[in-house]
């Protein structure tokens, strides 16, 4: 088990260069730059000529990606002068809003699909379950903006149960726990309702599987109440393959931050992103490709592990 | 109310459902099927102009004479909603097509040679899905953005990894095949054994993918519509036409708001249900 | 099952108490709300049009510009300014009590360190254009500074001096005016962006980027004690969201867009509107470089092109009147503004005479004469401005219904901007905002192109009309600018250097008890100023809202 990790840790290195690498290139491959962005729009071409000189970016390329290498070999995320702040700073300010926002969020995802899944499984191929597959497809389908949109609108302006966006209570200056779950809720729904109807389904459909194994027909045959076959011995094993799709569903639920972020006012990662984009912030974007791909990796690493305990068949070496 | 054993599939019924369409495949199939036609063929038929402005009838709710009502300038709605729907189903349709020829070539050629080759194959797509997809789509078109040939690209090749990875599943199980045996002994090229053998006895798994890739790619092109990175103005798409008419919720213009929504609601659900029955069958 | 149900209740429970105590607030502190929050306060570095606004608040103005685009001496720093020599020499009398928020006084040197930076061409947000004329600066002591300029030059006490924010010199000295790349990127000194050293009715009280901000009083104010003792301003990068937050209670004042003007009574609570006009005009600004459209320069044909688009309708319908008509460089509102400018009226009947008897015949809808095709590319910025798109969308339709081709193209903000710095572009659709003292000479001066340092970016020239330019920009008295600026307006009105379409107005909600807030045209974040001066009436005060119409 361990020379596995080892052997996913020291794969992720090469890994993370090759999307840095990429991002990089594209980077500066579009056009447009975050010279004349950070100049304004009244500047003089001597002076977006100056700017450009002083951020480097005449300079080739490959030449600057390893120069953005050798800083971050030394812990230098880089600084981002549109916004006069280092990125490391700017993401250790966004990063712990998002990750709570997709805790949140997965958390809400499991607590609606898990049941929806077995219930699904239980009584396959009834109404019940038809129906409930066209309502799974319907929220599948739904543009995520719109679905916020019409959240908002029904849950903070006409029945004015929570609020519209933003983080806290503005007036709190402390972690304000109830504001804050107020805050999360609309946000994480919408970032959930994708996930909900993908893990219904593939939770329906391993329990379907498991539910025709011999073991779970004996134990009803001895005579076992449905209820605890169903939740203390087919769960577990029917949960088992879920554990990956957890894992590979992170870079989904990251790209998904971004529309639910601009949406609900939420500052997280998503919302530094879209901006960074469009002021065409190289630095705060290479920080964040590489922080987002480090969580992805280190997310994916722990739901193969957890497999690996969860599943005493599943031998890693 | 059911017999206690029934979840437990001791009584599956065993008739066998396959070619037999369900209530709502054929239901899904027959609006697939409408919406294309009418995109396609309405517009001219019943002599409707998506760009004729008529300030004197801006947002007029539907009548007679606009079935849906008119926008901001008195463009005829209905005309737009169809031509919109041409743009993004157009959208959907090719940057599929892209992702899957992409991804069944690349998963072929992963899964038929195997070894080393696919290892490394498949650990560049995995170098690929760690970068969360939506980054890079809002990159790249935010970036690179102009035609709508440029947005069908990038949606194709941020989307070619799935279907890559499932056509190089099926690759693994279908070369263990007698056939393959046989046409190898016979001294028949891996090209021809790829083309001609392999992908048409996947054309299922390659088919459902299809569905689902068309689906994602048009909430795709609906998401970057949103956020000004999609289709661009003044070419109609149901995701312009979407977010454009998100204020109109307020103005309780619902004959700008409801139409697209329902419309992409619709038909991607329509094809991601045909997919699953596909995929059943 | 029953424990998830009780999490979940619990959960919701929780969530509720928090939502109920989630917008109440302290009644003395206003909640206003913007799309993009500020990125930083040092006036030198921060773009965003949040920043200059919170910088407007939190540092003393050198000269302070009212809703009336006159000075306003009581909140300036330079309580009296004498005008010698004909113009030339300008003394200014600073006040002697004003402080920094660290103690130290604030001292003619800091004055004169700003405004060399200010002059400084290395310095991102420098305007040097202003300063063109400056001779000499000098600190004759503690609380006088002495300019001295070339020629008078009118412009100069509104647009260079009323745009100068006085900076701590102790604090950023060490960033020399004459090392251009050093001024420009003080990020060394992103300590003082992020937590300045302010001079002003308010101070920040709390930043968190991107999600809101919170100004409280300042206590070392010289002036006018602020009546409310905190402001907070809120970010809502949707628009959308923006509104539903005035609709739900969480914002009590922000900007209306135009788009959602034209629904803004159907906003519960207690809400008034405002409007009042914006010293942003826009207009179709032509590339007179581009070789395709050498039909340009002809100005029948902008003439006529000016009575083809219908902007009545801009204004009305898609502006929900949020705009007034353009007739020429200078807005309506303006003091300089001459009335009897002529005025063009939707017309596309004399549209099409004019362009026919110009010889310009239609061929399969487009017209033609010889080798020249009355046809070009309307460029217009950001795919998410709904105005924008549905200008161009109309004036595509108008002028197509005259003969003339006109295809749009919307390219994304940062490419939009880099397009137009480069001249790549045969028409724009463009915004332009303007100075309290309206002088286009960096805009339509033959010699002030971008490599020049102006931003002439659609190489217009016209040796009348940089006379009538230069004859403003140097007159003597009130009297002769005024005339030289009546000129100026006559020659553009005819000569068009670009379609003028309208000028924007802005419209707020503010609290229907809100009392004492500013219209001031040259808003730079779109909100209703004067916040020093802002306080809530009590019930039953009778409303007398400043520009209601």
């Amino acid at each position: 088990m361990t020379a596995f990790v080892v052997r996913r840790l020291l794969l992720a290195i090469p890994t993370l260069i090759g999307i840095t690498l990429l991002t990089f290139a594209l980077l500066h491959l579009a056009p447009g730059g975050p010279a004349l962005a950070l100049a304004g729009e009244k500047a003089s071409p001597a002076q977006v000529a100056a700017v450009t000189r002083a951020l480097g970016l005449d300079r080739p390329w490959p030449e600057q990606y390893g120069k953005w290498l050798a800083d971050l070999l030394r812990g230098d995320l880089g600084f981002s002068y549109i916004r006069q702040t280092p990125v490391v700073a700017l993401i250790a300010q966004r990063l712990p809003q998002t990750l709570l926002l997709m805790l949140c969020a997965i958390a809400a995802s499991i607590a609606l699909a898990v049941p929806l899944g077995v219930y699904q499984a239980y009584r396959r191929n009834t109404f019940a379950d038809r129906f409930l597959n066209v309502g799974v497809f319907i929220a599948w389908s739904m543009p995520t903006f719109w679905f916020g949109t019409l959240l908002i609108a029904l849950f903070a302006v006409r029945l004015r149960w929570l609020p519209v966006g933003g983080l806290q209570t503005i007036d709190t200056p402390a972690f304000d726990w109830p504001s804050r779950i107020a805050h999360l809720l609309l946000p994480a729904l919408t970032l959930a309702i994708v996930s909900i109807a993908g893990w219904s389904r593939y939770i329906r459909g391993s329990m379907i599987e498991q539910l025709r194994e011999d073991y779970a027909r004996t134990a009803r045959a001895k005579g076992l109440p449905a209820r605890a076959v169903l939740f203390r011995h087919t769960l577990r094993n029917g949960l088992i393959p879920f554990i990956t799709l957890l894992g590979g569903t992170l870079p989904a639920l990251f790209g998904g931050t971004v529309i639910s972020e601009q949406i609900f006012a939420y500052p997280g990662m998503g919302q530094l992103f879209w901006e960074s984009a469009v002021d065409r912030d190289y630095a705060t974007l290479l920080g964040m490709t590489v922080i987002a791909g480090v969580l992805v990796i280190l997310g994916n690493l722990a739901a193969d592990v957890l497999y690996g305990f969860a599943d005493p068949r599943i031998r890693y070496d | 109310m059911d017999s206690p054993i029934r979840g437990f599939g001791m009584t599956e019924a065993s008739h066998d459902p396959r070619w037999r369409l369900s209530a709502v495949a054929s239901l899904s199939l027959a609006w697939l099927v409408f919406v294309i036609a009418a995109c396609a063929g309405a517009p001219a038929l019943l002599h409707l102009d998506a760009n004729l402005t008529d300030v004197a009838h801006s947002y007029a709710a539907p009548s007679a004479y606009h079935w849906l009502g008119t926008d901001g300038l008195g463009r005829d709605e209905l005309a737009r909603l169809l031509s919109g729907g041409r743009i993004t189903l157009a959208v959907g349709l090719v940057a599929a097509l892209v992702a899957m020829l992409i991804g069944t070539g690349y998963g072929a050629i992963s899964g038929y040679y195997g070894g080393a080759l696919d290892t490394l194959l498949m650990r560049i797509v995995d170098v690929f899905l760690s970068v969360p997809t939506l980054f890079l789509l809002l990159f790249l078109a935010a970036m690179f953005q102009g035609s709508l040939l440029a947005l069908m690209l990038v949606i194709g090749v941020t989307s070619w990894l799935g279907p890559a990875r499932l056509v190089r599943g099926e690759m693994l199980t279908l070369k263990e095949r007698l056939y393959v045996e046989a046409a190898r002994s016979i001294g028949a090229a891996d090209g021809r054994i790829i083309f001609r053998h392999l992908i048409p006895n996947a054309a299922g798994t390659i088919i459902t993918t299809t569905t689902f890739t068309i689906a994602g790619a048009m909430l795709a092109e609906t998401a970057l519509s949103y956020l000004g990175i999609g289709v661009r103005p003044p070419t109609p798409s149901w995701g312009n036409l979407l977010s454009s008419a998100q204020s109109d919720l307020f103005a309780r213009a619902y004959w700008l708001v409801l139409p697209p929504g329902m419309a992409i609601l619709a038909t991607v659900c329509a094809f991601n249900f045909f997919g699953d029955w596909l995929r059943e069958a | 099952m029953k424990r998830i149900a009780l999490f979940v209740t619990l959960t919701l429970g929780l969530a509720a108490c928090g939502a109920r105590t989630a917008e109440t607030r302290n009644a003395d502190m206003v909640v206003c709300a913007w799309i993009a929050g500020p990125d930083g306060f040092n006036p030198l570095v921060s773009v965003s049009s949040a920043s200059t606004m919170i910088e407007d608040l939190i540092y003393t103005p050198l000269i302070d510009i009212g809703a009336d685009l006159l000075p306003r001496w009581s909140t300036s720093l330079a309580d009296r300014v004498d005008v010698q020599n004909g113009g030339k020499r300008y003394i200014l009398h600073l006040r002697r009590n004003a402080r920094w928020s660290d103690g130290s006084l604030l001292k003619a040197k800091d004055v004169v360190f700003s405004i060399e930076l200010g002059d400084n061409a290395g310095v991102i947000e420098s305007h040097a254009a202003d300063f063109t004329l400056m001779r000499s600066l000098r600190a004759v002591d503690p609380s006088t500074v002495e300019i001295t300029l070339a020629s008078p030059s009118p412009p100069f006490l509104e647009n260079a001096l009323g745009s100068t924010v006085p900076l701590p010199e102790h604090i950023l000295h060490r960033y020399p005016p004459n090392s251009p790349q050093e001024a420009a990127f003080a990020n060394t000194d992103a300590e003082f962006s992020q937590h300045p050293i302010v001079s002003g009715p308010w101070r920040i009280e709390r930043n968190v980027p991107e999600s809101y901000l919170i100004l409280a009083r300042n206590p070392r104010y010289w002036g006018p004690k602020p009546a409310l003792s905190r402001v907070a301003f809120r970010v809502y990068p949707q628009q959308d969201s923006l509104y539903a937050a005035v609709d739900a209670g969480e914002v009590d004042v922000t900007d209306i867009a135009p788009n959602l003007w034209r629904v803004h009574d159907r906003l519960r609570g207690n809400h008034a509107f405002v409007t009042w006009p914006w010293n942003v005009t826009f207009m179709l600004l032509p590339n007179y470089h581009d070789p395709e459209i050498t039909w340009i320069h002809d100005a029948a044909i902008k003439r006529a092109m000016m009575y083809a688009i219908d902007r009545t309708f801009i204004i009305k319908g898609i502006m929900s009147d949020q705009a007034d008509l353009l007739n020429g460089p200078i807005p309506s509102f303006s003091p300089y503004y001459d009335r009897s400018l002529p005025k063009y009226r939707y017309d596309p009947a004399r549209a099409r005479s004019m362009l026919e008897a110009d010889g310009w015949r239609l061929q399969s809808g487009v017209r033609r004469k010889g080798t020249q095709t009355l046809r070009f590319t309307l460029k217009t910025g950001g795919a998410t401005d709904a105005v924008a798109v549905n200008v161009g969308e109309l004036i595509q339709a108008n002028l197509r219904a005259v003969g003339i081709d006109c295809v749009l193209q919307n390219e994304e903000l940062q490419t939009f901007f880099s397009d137009l710095h480069n001249s790549r572009f045969q028409v724009a659709l463009r915004g332009r905002i303007l100075a309290p003292f309206p002088d286009d000479y960096a805009y339509y001066d033959t010699k002030q192109t971008r490599a020049n340092g102006g931003y002439n970016i659609g190489f217009y020239s016209n040796p009348a009309i940089d006379r009538a330019i230069e004859a403003a920009r140097t007159a003597a008295n009130p009297r002769a600018t005024q005339r030289a600026l009546d000129a100026y307006q006559q020659f553009a009105a005819r000569d068009l250097p670009a379609i003028y379409l309208y000028s924007n107005r802005l419209g707020a909600v503010v609290p229907k008890n809100l009392r004492g807030y500013e219209l001031t045209p040259n808003a730079p974040a779109a909100l209703p100023m004067g916040l020093q001066f802002w306080r809530y009436a009590s019930a039953g005060h009778s409303a007398a809202f400043l520009g209601v119409r």
